[in-house]
């Protein structure tokens, strides 16, 4: 038995499976319309039958309704006292007589009595105004007078009222012999008839109408027919249905568009009226509607249903009917008969299956082939059938297969057992088997073998291509791996992987989990970010690290993937990983010399405002301190004489110093070259020393420097020569090449700015100094420009007075006393020519003074001011043997200044002093000297004329005067002069005064 | 004799500190027959005090005006450009004829002396000769020739 019975599928099995649902449409929808058109059928027969009822009860009611009308005026008609009165033409009482038939009837519109010759004489209600009318030619009147029976007349208008439709009914009023004595005829509205009728419900489309004998309409549910007399337009119907012998017939109705309209006639037997009820056939199709929707709705689900079923069972009968029928065939095998019969159903069974069949004796002859095996094979089944079944086998292989062919001739069943077959092409195919045999009824004999194989050839190289990229995976030099994603153990890594974590080549990785090869930090990256984010977007790519077992951290950028189950569960994470340690370096080295470049660029920025070397030093400091990890530092410079200066010690160090920094700054000056910093000077050359206390150089820490646990000094050479050092110290984990290597490249910058430093402080200086000479010109230039001024104006002034004077007085004494001797008049001339002649000499002078004082070469020296007071005083009182002034001289005052310029001035100052105290009684002079704010001020006081301290301002100017001639003698030169003084030894001159009461100057030497 | 008399009523304000300038122009005056009552101020502030009735000349009548004003330039205390700023600052005394009369011939003082309103400037010559011409022609012209301003009474 074959495991598996594969369906034939070929293109007319298909076909046949469309002609079937095709004929299923067809039948269904046959019935659809088949029971539609009998619904069609029976609802018009029904419909016709319910007019045809409705038809027949219309009729009978109208004619019962007018044989009521018709009875009760007869029994009127035939009563004594009525016969009488119309025998007597007795008017009032035949009135009484139709007063009460009236009431019979609401309809009953009008009675009137007319003599036989058709005269009407007595009506009710009363209508004088018809009374003696011959109505003979009324239609009524010739019904009645043709036989003087009750007559039912036709369709008429009532002559009054409304003018609607009406009818009349004749009875004769015979005598007792049976002559007609008059007529009676009441005029009958046909309203009853239409309350009667619409209390019937007709159908939609349905329609009541009753005719006179004329076809003129008594009533119609359809057409409008109450207020004129209208002819029915369907009257000839009556005709036609009487012909045919069948009430109802089929007519266009020309008001419908001409659909078909079936009419149903019924005659009001003994009046000759008729009545018609028509239906619409439209009406009874529509009436239809919903069964014949629901009819196609069925037809449809049963066409959809038995055809899906058709097609479920296809298979599962085809199924069968495969099974069954090799059932049979085996069956009939046991029978000679049956067995070509058997064989040509078990051919096309085989032939027609998708999985290669075969069927081998007993001696391996192969007797049945089917198409999947001409196609795994590529040979037809006429070269094989009949041959040995070897011939499908890769050569090298046939014995092996062979022995499994031999296996099921002993009654071995093959399951799923893999036996190559050899394509025509050259090509192994690697096929799977199932097999069973088939044996003799009694069950000794093996009669035939059936095998069916699966090629498995395209899913063998899909393995084979996943052992190749494994061997891929496992020379893959980053790490790859993957890990159960539920408990996150390891479930492969490959062979770089397992020598980055340190896991040994033949070492079960499942016993690991993912923590396991990764350092802490990166677990608490996988736990927040990388297995969140791998299972949000599927994949987590970024830097982490990988622990090896030794201990050593390894830097990768990491891919890590996960894989979901079609559920959407994650099942495994994988990772690709790729060590970056290299790169590290390399960014860490960028690193390093990007933050080198920025130090130098912030030494040469910070040294630029640094405002002396120590400070440049200590930027620098600062700089190399930041770039060393270091806690403190020193720049010293090598003095002439071989000794080591420190210019900058970090604040750290101060901060660590723990001696006063007085007693620690002269510590650091002038020092010996020794100890550890010492070889870096010595020997020329970078050191780190990371363990002080055991190197040999070592002198130990001298006081107040703080403990040393690390020491890197690095030389500073200025073209070659070393010139100083600077050294950093107590760096967490000590120096390295690194630090050096910075360090060195730092020391030119330092070296540089240092350098830079000191050219700037010479230029500075030379640069002060030039000023300083370029202000003590200018104001030198300016004073004697101003000087020159006031020279020339006095020239043009001052000089001028003196010479008109004499000029003047000499030109009067010509004229006055040209022939007379001098009298005192004359006298004064002269005294004043002398005077101003003295005066000129003085103002010439004082002139040449001032010059003198502006262009003399000045010296300082220290001196006695005092003294010099002192002598000045006294030479100014022996000018003035005839003065007792009080003079004071404070003692021991000494300045720095030229004491000839100096000389000068004094002499001007006390010579005013002595000349503005000459009109005060108890003339008093003062000299002395205040220290503060770091000069001495000294002054010299008297308490003479004094001035107003409105014109303080012209004091010191040249030739400025503040007394006139007449009052004090003076040129206005002296102060100007002492001012000048003052001024050439950088110092200042103010004075105060009062009118009368004395002046005091004061004045500086710087 | 009639026109002297008229003249006496004229004052010259002499504003002058050089006492031998004061003398020699004097004379000059008289040598020319101008008789005039003469005030002297020895410096601005002098001057001042005179015009406006105050300090020393406190009790003076400041209606009685000068007919001139002959100002020397270089004075103690307030020089003579000083005073004439404020005497053109003065509505009393702001149409006065001023006559600059002075040693300097410097032309920044006599820009000066006409920006600020000076009626005429005149440089006094060291020649006695010519200062006493200079003085008669003075006299004469401001004295005789020259019409003052009518004073609002």
């Amino acid at each position: 038995m074959p495991s598996k019975v594969f369906l034939p599928s070929l293109p007319a099995a298909r076909l046949k499976i469309v002609i079937i649902g095709l004929v299923l449409f067809l039948i269904f929808s046959g019935m659809t319309i088949l029971l539609s058109y009998r619904h069609y059928q029976q609802t018009k027969v029904q419909s016709i039958k319910e007019d045809q009822a409705v038809s027949n009860l219309i009729s009978l009611v109208t004619e019962q309704n007018i044989q009521k009308l018709v009875k009760t005026m007869e029994s009127y008609s035939n009563r004594p006292l009525l016969i009488q009165a119309v025998q007597e033409r007795n008017v009032e009482k035949v009135k009484i007589h139709l007063a009460n038939l009236i009431k019979n009837d609401p309809d009953t519109d009008i009675l009137v009595m007319s003599d036989p010759a058709g005269t009407l004489w007595a009506s009710y209600p009363e209508r004088p105004e018809v009374m003696g009318k011959n109505l003979a030619y009324r239609e009524w009147y010739q019904g009645i007078s043709k036989e003087w029976k009750t007559y039912v007349s036709d369709a008429v208008l009532r002559i009054v009222a409304e003018k609607d439709v009406a009818f009349q009914i004749a009875v004769p009023v015979k005598d007792e012999a049976g002559n007609v004595l008059g007529i009676m005829v009441s005029t009958q509205r046909v309203i009853g008839f239409r309350e009667m009728l619409q209390r019937l419900n007709f159908d939609p489309g349905t329609f009541a109408n009753i005719t006179d004998r004329i076809g003129n309409l008594v009533y119609s549910s359809r057409f409008a027919y109450d207020k004129q007399i209208t002819p029915y337009p369907f009257y000839f119907a009556k005709e036609k249905a009487i012909t045919a012998k069948n009430s109802t017939v089929p007519i266009k109705d020309a008001y419908l568009e001409g659909r078909t309209r079936y009419l149903t006639y019924a005659p009001v037997t003994g009046i000759g009226w008729s009545v018609f009820v028509g239906r619409d056939s439209r009406t009874i199709l529509m009436s239809g509607l919903t069964y014949y929707i629901q009819t196609a709705a069925i037809a449809l689900l049963l066409f959809v249903v038995s055809t899906g079923s058709l097609f479920y069972f296809r298979k599962r009968v085809l199924a069968q009917q495969l099974q069954e029928q090799l059932q049979a065939e085996i069956t009939l095998r046991q029978s000679e008969e049956s067995e070509r019969e058997t064989r040509d159903y078990l051919d096309k069974l085989i032939g027609y299956a998708n999985a290669p069949i075969i069927v081998w004796d007993p001696r391996f002859i192969i007797t049945r082939f089917n198409h999947a095996f001409e196609d795994l094979t590529g040979l037809k089944a006429e070269e094989v059938l009949g041959k040995e079944i070897d011939l499908l086998f890769p050569g090298d292989r046939r014995e092996e297969c062979l022995g499994h062919i031999r296996q099921t001739t002993g009654g071995e069943r093959w399951e799923v057992i893999e036996i190559p077959i050899l394509h025509r092409d050259g090509s192994v195919r690697t096929v799977l088997w199932n097999s069973a045999t088939i044996f003799s009824p009694d069950g000794k004999r093996a009669v035939a073998t059936i095998a069916q194989g699966q090629d498995i050839t395209d899913r063998k190289r899909v393995e084979e291509a996943q052992v190749r990229l494994v061997a891929m995976l496992d020379a893959t030099p980053g790490f790859v791996g993957y890990a159960d994603a539920r408990d996150t153990h390891i479930l492969y890594i490959n062979t770089a992987g397992r020598k980055m974590v340190g896991v040994q080549e033949q070492e079960d990785v499942t016993q690991l989990n993912i923590a396991d090869v990764h350092p802490d930090w990166t677990n608490k990256l996988f736990r927040d970010e990388i297995i969140p984010t791998a299972i949000r977007d599927g994949l987590w790519t970024g830097e982490c690290a990988f622990l090896n077992r030794d201990g050593h951290e390894i830097p990768v950028m990491m891919a890590l993937l996960a894989h979901k189950l079609p559920s959407g569960e994650v099942e495994r994470f994988s990772t690709v990983s790729i060590d970056i340690t290299d790169r590290r370096r390399a960014e860490e080295q960028i690193h390093r010399q990007g933050r080198l470049l920025a130090a130098i660029n912030s030494v040469f920025y910070e040294t630029l405002t640094a405002d002396s070397e120590a400070a440049v030093a200590k930027a620098c400091l600062k700089v190399a301190q930041e770039i060393t990890d270091s806690k403190f530092g020193f720049i010293g410079e090598i003095t002439p004489e071989g000794l080591f200066t420190t210019t900058a010690l970090s604040d750290p160090g101060w901060e660590a110093c723990r001696i006063p920094e007085t007693q620690a700054n002269v510590l650091i000056k002038d020092m010996v070259i020794r100890g550890i910093w010492g070889q870096v000077i010595l020997k020329e050359q970078s050191l780190i020393v990371n363990d002080p206390v055991s190197y040999p150089d070592r002198v130990g820490i001298p006081e107040g420097h703080p403990p040393l646990t690390s020491f890197l000094g690095v030389p500073l050479k200025d073209q070659g020569k070393v010139i100083g050092m600077i050294s950093m110290g107590n760096r967490v984990s000590g120096y390295t090449a690194d630090q050096q290597e910075d360090m060195e490249a730092l020391s030119v910058a330092f070296v540089e700015a240092i350098r830079r430093k000191k050219a700037e402080e010479e230029i500075k200086k030379l640069n002060t100094e030039l000023e300083q000479r370029v202000l003590d010109r200018t104001a030198q230039l300016s004073a004697s420009n101003k000087e020159l001024e006031a020279f020339s104006y006095s020239v043009s002034h001052d000089l001028r007075a003196p010479l008109r004077s004499i000029d003047g007085f000499s030109q009067a004494l010509l004229e006055e006393y040209q022939d007379k001797p001098l009298d005192a008049t004359g006298k004064t001339f002269l005294d004043r020519v002398r005077k101003a002649t003295q005066r000129m000499g003085l103002l010439i002078d004082d002139m040449l003074k001032l010059s003198r004082i502006t262009q003399a070469a000045m010296k300082k020296e220290a001196f006695d001011l005092s003294g010099m007071i002192r002598e000045l005083t006294e030479a100014h009182q022996k000018i003035n043997p005839d003065r007792v002034v009080d003079v004071t001289v404070q003692e021991g005052v000494t300045v720095q200044g030229d004491p000839y310029l100096l000389k000068i001035a004094m002499d001007n100052l006390l010579g005013n002093a002595f000349k503005f105290t000459g009109k005060e009684a108890h003339p008093r002079i003062g000299f002395g000297a205040t220290v503060g704010d770091g000069e001495t001020t000294c002054f010299i006081r008297d308490n003479g004329a004094g001035f107003d301290m409105a014109y303080v301002n012209k004091l010191f100017g040249a030739f400025q005067r503040l007394h006139t001639a007449d009052e004090f003698l003076g040129t206005g030169i002296g102060l100007a002069t002492v001012q000048r003084v003052i001024h050439r030894h950088g110092g200042r001159i103010w004075a105060e005064g009062k009118v009368g009461k004395g002046a005091t100057f004061y004045f500086t030497i710087a | 004799v009639k026109e002297e008399v008229k003249m006496e009523e004229k004052i010259i304000l002499l504003v002058e500190d050089n006492p031998d300038d004061v003398e020699l122009t004097i004379r000059a005056l008289k040598k020319n027959n101008i008789l005039n009552k003469m005030i002297v101020a020895k410096d601005g502030v002098e001057a001042l005090d005179y015009l406006f009735g105050t300090g020393v000349h406190a009790e003076r009548n400041v209606k009685e005006l000068p007919i001139v004003i002959l100002l020397d330039l270089k004075l103690p205390k307030i020089d003579g450009l000083e005073v004439l700023k404020r005497i053109r600052q003065n509505e009393l005394t702001r149409l006065l004829p001023v006559v600059i009369l002075t040693s300097s011939a410097e032309e920044k003082d006599k820009i000066n002396g006409y920006k600020l309103g000076a009626n005429s400037y005149v440089c006094k010559p060291v020649d006695f000769a010519q200062f006493t011409e200079a003085i008669k022609a003075l006299g004469l012209y401001w004295l005789i020739w020259n019409e003052p301003a009518p004073i609002a009474k």
